[in-house]
């Protein structure tokens, strides 16, 4: 189907190989034979502002973003509630409680609620994280009441059947056992159990076998009726919704009732132990999975775009230092990167790559290496501006479609950053400094606190042993 | 994986708007049409230009995409089109090493690449006061591309551990390569894009400059600029850098058919996996055959989100797999289409494997309903849509479209040819593709 539907790289089509994810950094013996004027691009100026934004009498925060250009709207929900808040021996709880919104409601089975929504030309997404739910719906503003209803129907009125509770749990039982053939997978999960023991973030969202057991009935109920609430949620409303569809849409949501709320869960922190490394092993691997993870900072940090620019550099991009080093230079691997997750409590700088067998303990050593350079050298002038012209110029495709700049806000009030961060974004990284920059490696970076996981071969075992 | 789902509705409803402001097809019927405002013109030269103004941000989509892929290539030398498209960013003539990276990361332009049986494509997303400088670098590589032996050396490795990453250490990619081996006995679409090790060891630079003297011409190329662009301005650019570049003869392709299947071909493979897998593959039809649309529909009906016949069956009601999905692959000579269905830890492929027979004997045999077909319809067009959702999407699909058939605007009719098919075509179509002797069915499965 689609004749003409091609991916993308890294979620590539099938058909399609390949992807250039990176390329090389030799030296030029040549100066650049055309003058390229490398001064910062402009970023576009934020142009959509929520239409209105309010609190409900029942605590429901809402912002409304009314784009009457198309005959298309979407309501999204964030419910503050994610894997972090489940209880270590019931670990999947929300996982459960939020897939089986859509498995049934006091008018609808399953499978008719299935069959509504395509019929609906919608999309239902529903979303569980580490500390946020995001469910959303879209459709035609033509069909926006029937869609509205449907989606108040499957927020606010969830039956958590028996029979549904049970084949979930199957399912996701038989997931578990399957996610083992993804070494990717194995490797990002082997990680969170290496970061976060102790926590429920060690496991997999869906639970463990284990977990999975002990969940019961009552308990997805008391973490939908705790959870799943007004004042525990932020919505938006977004596109082409006229007043009276805006005030059928938050007459609905005012009577949702609200709850008082438990107290926040506990701050995870990372691990005190010194422990450097973990692996796992698995015959039948031709290549290791590694993950490299170093503790930074919570999201609403003062220091985020710094990062943000600092992780641009080490290996956010195709010239990043890790890339050019190790992919390029030395051709130990097809795809090296970093990337930022930070959450509420704490946040991490992850390195995600893979190599052949035998060049495992070379490219942990590589990786060890540019760490260390960074923070004995910091990063230069050159690029500093570089990382700058790149995040403002890309800076644009994250606000390109309106449901993006509503979930942009969701996401800012969750974690307490504002809406400001948007509008000040290129003020903001214009007038960040070299020395400030390379300060915030000096107070962020640190060996000592780097944690690696490995999955591999079981060949590779004794060369992982030299470098623990 | 497949092809047929995407998440957002967006495009749709905005190009329908583009059209008609009293769009009422959900309720009425009436056939909609999606359009936006597209320029199309070749140079002397045979370069085709697709132009399409989008001034909602400052930035600029540009497609380059050559009409080569693993299909024009031969024994010894599988995978050749994609290590050129890895070797195009090794630098050229004016812009040597790591300059193209570098210069374009600097200006805040980011890029990528994909190789695909087809076709080749390069594709960056750029600040729109930087077109200028980006078709210096791009008319630069496709001209006067350095490919240096040392070079190749290193990304011979690197294309090495993506063959790994890709297919060696992920056995749902193992399984699909297999598939296509199977399927495909005479078409080139039997080899993999990524071609194989020994072949990915053996590259040298005589063989990948032969290609790129060969396919990397204008009269092979289609260049999509799409964006915060002024017409005039953009054509002005295209004759300046373009122009000069010199038309060359391209080969007669003589692509080799493939024969109708006669037998049921079988293929089994066997991994370090937990659970067993199957394709049930059948021969398909190309990309401009009349019976596509009727094809994706019935995938659709099969495979496609948790309201499919499939996953009811197969995933909820017997619990027997974790995933049901049916995907068509139209390709430039010849179509797959393939239902995968990744089964629960345990179970045989057996008793899942009726089940979908059982499926298909009744899309043969027995109307389908209307509402069904509907349903099937507005999935299908809203997910073709959906695929317009962003300026690079379009650019993509603009190129993807004029390259596979030589007119774009196909990706603007599909969308009624989808809406026209009939339930008694999607009765006629099943029974003449969906048949035994048209089959492979290709498992995975655990080792012992």
């Amino acid at each position: 189907m689609f004749k003409y539907l091609v991916g993308v790289c890294f979620t590539a089509s099938i058909l399609l190989m390949s992807c250039q994810t990176a390329k090389k950094d030799i030296p030029s013996a040549n100066p650049t034979p055309v003058a390229i004027a490398a001064k910062p691009t402009s970023s576009t100026a934020l142009k959509l502002k929520p239409t209105k934004e309010l609190v409900l009498e029942n605590g429901l925060k809402v912002y409304l973003f009314r784009d009457l250009s198309l005959p298309r709207f979407s309501i999204n929900l964030l419910v503050k509630v994610g894997q972090r808040n489940d209880t270590l021996e019931k670990v999947g709880v929300n996982h459960l409680t939020a897939s089986l919104l859509e498995q049934g409601s006091n008018q609808y089975s399953a499978t008719q609620i299935a069959d509504k929504i395509a019929s609906l030309g919608s999309d239902l997404s529903i979303a569980p994280g580490d500390e946020y739910t995001l469910v959303s719906i879209d459709g035609l503003s033509m069909s926006v009441d029937a869609i509205v209803d449907l989606f108040s129907e499957l927020v606010f009125k969830p039956t958590f059947q028996n029979e549904e509770i049970t084949k979930l749990k199957k399912e996701f039982t038989a997931q578990l056992k399957k996610v083992q053939d993804d070494a990717s997978q194995v490797a990002d999960l082997g990680l969170n159990a290496f970061l976060h023991k102790g926590t429920p973030l060690a496991y997999p969202s869906i639970g463990t076998e284990a977990s999975l057991k002990k969940i019961g009935k009552s308990d997805i109920i008391k973490n939908y009726l705790t959870n799943y609430r007004p004042n525990n949620s932020i919505l938006s409303i977004v596109g082409n919704i006229s007043e009276d569809v805006e005030k059928k849409i938050l007459d609905r949501f005012k009577s949702w009732p609200a709850r008082s709320l438990k107290p926040a869960v506990a701050a995870i922190k990372p691990p005190a132990d010194n422990k450097k490394m973990e692996s796992q092993f698995k015959k039948d691997l031709v290549q290791s999975e590694i993950r490299v993870a170093m503790p930074m900072i919570p999201r609403k940090h003062p220091d985020y775009l710094k990062l943000r620019l600092i992780n641009e550099i080490f290996g956010g991009g195709f010239v990043s230092r890790l890339n050019s080093k190790i992919r390029d230079q030395l051709g130990l691997t097809y795809g090296i990167s970093s990337s930022l997750d930070l959450g509420l409590d704490q946040g991490y700088m992850y390195v995600s790559t893979f190599t052949k067998n035998e060049t495992t303990q070379q490219v942990i050593e590589q990786i060890n290496a540019e760490v260390a350079k960074l923070i004995d050298e910091g990063v230069t002038a050159k690029e500093l501006s570089s990382a700058k012209n790149m995040v403002l110029a890309q800076f644009p495709r994250a606000l390109e479609t309106v449901d993006r700049v509503a979930f942009n806000f969701m996401y800012l009030d969750f974690y307490g950053v504002g809406s400001n961060y948007l509008y000040d974004f290129q003020r903001s990284v214009d007038r960040l400094t070299l020395d400030e920059i390379n300060l915030a490696i000096k107070t962020h970076f640190s060996l000592d606190k780097m944690k690696i996981f490995v999955l591999a071969n079981p060949s590779v075992e004794k060369s992982l042993a030299a470098i623990r | 994986m497949t092809l047929l789902m995407s998440k957002n509705t967006s495009v749709f409803f905005f190009l329908i708007t583009f059209l008609a402001s009293t769009f009422m097809w959900a309720q009425t019927k009436t056939p909609a049409r999606i359009q936006f405002s597209v320029v199309k013109y070749t140079l002397e030269n045979g370069l085709t230009v697709i132009l399409h103004v989008d001034n909602s941000l400052p930035l600029i989509s540009y497609h380059t995409w050559y009409k080569v892929g693993s299909r024009d290539e031969y024994a010894g030398v599988t995978g050749a089109a994609h290590m050129l498209e890895h070797m195009m960013f090794k630098g050229s003539k004016r812009f040597p090493g790591n300059d193209y990276d570098r210069i374009l990361h600097e200006n805040g332009i980011s890029n990528n690449a994909f190789t695909s049986y087809d076709y080749t494509g390069f594709y960056q997303s750029l600040p729109s006061s930087k077109l200028d400088l980006m078709m210096q670098l791009e008319v630069d590589r496709m001209s006067q591309l350095l490919l240096r032996e040392e070079d190749l050396k290193t990304e011979r490795e690197v294309v090495k551990e993506e063959r790994r990453w890709r297919v060696d250490n992920n056995p749902t990619m193992a399984l699909f390569e297999l598939t296509m081996g199977t399927v495909f006995k005479a078409s080139n679409y039997k080899n993999p894009v990524i071609g194989t090790m020994d072949d990915i060891n053996n590259f040298n630079v005589n063989t990948l400059r032969k290609f790129h003297e060969t396919f990397y011409v204008p009269n092979n190329a289609v260049l999509v600029i799409a964006g915060d662009i002024k017409i005039p301005e953009v054509k002005k650019l295209v004759e300046k850098y373009y122009g000069p570049l010199e038309k060359k003869d391209l080969p007669e392709r003589n692509y080799k058919k493939e024969p109708a299947q006669t037998v049921q071909y079988n293929a089994k493979l066997k991994k370090d996996v937990k659970a067993n897998s199957f394709n049930l593959v059948f021969q398909s039809v190309p990309q401009d055959h009349p019976d596509s649309y009727a094809l994706d529909l019935i995938c659709t009906i099969l495979g496609s989100g948790s309201s499919s016949r499939l996953h009811k069956r197969l995933v909820y009601s017997k619990e027997m797999a974790t995933g049901a999905d049916c995907s068509h692959y139209n390709l430039m000579d010849q179509g797959i289409l393939n239902i995968h269905v990744s089964l629960k830890p345990g179970l045989e492929i057996e008793d899942p494997l009726n089940v979908v027979y059982n499926e298909i004997y009744m899309l043969r045999n027995f109307p389908v309903k209307e509402s069904e077909l509907e349903k099937a319809k507005i999935l299908a067009i809203k997910s073709h849509v959906d695929s317009l959702r962003t300026l690079d999407n379009k650019a993509r699909l603009l190129a993807s479209a004029e390259i596979s058939t030589g007119n774009y605007e196909t990706l603007f009719t599909d969308i009624e040819k989808i809406q026209n098919v009939t339930l008694a075509e999607i009765k006629t179509v099943a029974a003449k593709y969906l048949n035994q002797q048209q089959r492979s069915i290709v498992s995975l499965s655990p080792k012992k």
